[in-house]
């Protein structure tokens, strides 16, 4: 009787799983910048620094998109400096030691940024950062 | 005769220059990521001061800066531009860093001039720093 030899197969790319996994990967990283660009508004044109530390991501932190008092941008919502307390004070019962990342338009008036202040005063927020670029 | 008839090809994908291709973006990609601005932040602890203007109770000295634009900032009386306050800052910071920086603006001062003498602060490693918010 002829014994069947098992036949090696040669190790070869497989196409088509390599292009399936290709799309997968850029729908994912499409679907997520799309978040990304939900919480950091791309729009807003920020203030040039020299010092700051280098940004980090925290859990217990909200982005605050500022153009004016009347156009604040919170996970892609648009909301007036009226409803933002209430904004802030649900975010601060989920996260007691809530920050506020303060995304504000450079030409945005010094009254607009005091009327976050009083916001953030309303929600018990005391810990506030300002988002800034570096300067050239 | 014979005629030799012509091999037609099977179309197949080619994998070296696909590489070749995906190395080229991959090059491309991480060389203009490094011209974007890094995104920097610069925290200030709020709201230490409250809005009838009543300055804390602090042992340490407190420095008011008063910002109308980024050409005339005012500090105990002098005024600066944004180059000399730096300068200003520096030498408070070599008295004692400890002491709390109250930065306080007009309405229609630009969110970018307030950042800036917040960002002369930080330069000058001086950590308290306070926002006054408008009155009322």
């Amino acid at each position: 009787m002829e014994i069947k030899r098992r036949k090696i197969k040669r190790g070869r790319i497989e196409i088509i799983p390599m292009i399936d996994t290709i799309v997968i990967l850029l729908i994912f990283y499409m679907t997520f910048s799309r978040f990304a660009e939900m919480v950091y508004d791309a729009k807003v044109e920020l203030p040039a620094s020299v010092a700051g530390e280098d940004f980090e991501n925290t859990p217990d932190q909200i982005i605050v998109n500022m153009f004016s008092d009347h156009d604040i941008r919170v996970g892609g919502m648009k909301y007036a400096i009226a409803n933002l307390p209430l904004v802030l004070l649900q975010e601060k019962q989920q996260h007691p030691a809530l920050s506020v990342i303060v995304r504000g338009n450079r030409q945005m008036p010094y009254r607009d940024l005091s009327n976050l202040m009083g916001a953030c005063a309303k929600a018990g927020i005391v810990n506030v950062t300002f988002a800034t670029l570096e300067a050239r | 005769m014979k005629l030799k008839r012509r091999h037609t090809r099977r179309g197949r994908i080619e994998i070296i220059p696909m590489i070749d291709t995906i190395l080229i973006l991959l090059i491309f990609y991480m060389t203009f990521s490094s011209f974007t601005q890094k995104e920097k932040r610069m925290d200030v602890k709020m709201p230490l001061i409250s809005r009838t203007m009543k300055v804390i109770p602090n042992d340490t000295p407190n420095v008011v800066l008063h910002v109308y634009d980024k050409n005339k900032i005012m500090v105990g009386g002098s005024q600066h531009d944004m180059a000399t306050l730096r300068e200003t800052m520096m030498g408070f910071a070599s008295i004692g860093q400890d002491m709390t920086v109250v930065i306080e603006a007009e309405p229609d001062t630009p969110y970018e001039d307030v950042i800036g003498a917040l960002d002369a602060c930080a330069m000058a490693h001086l950590k308290k720093v306070a926002f006054r918010p408008l009155a009322d």
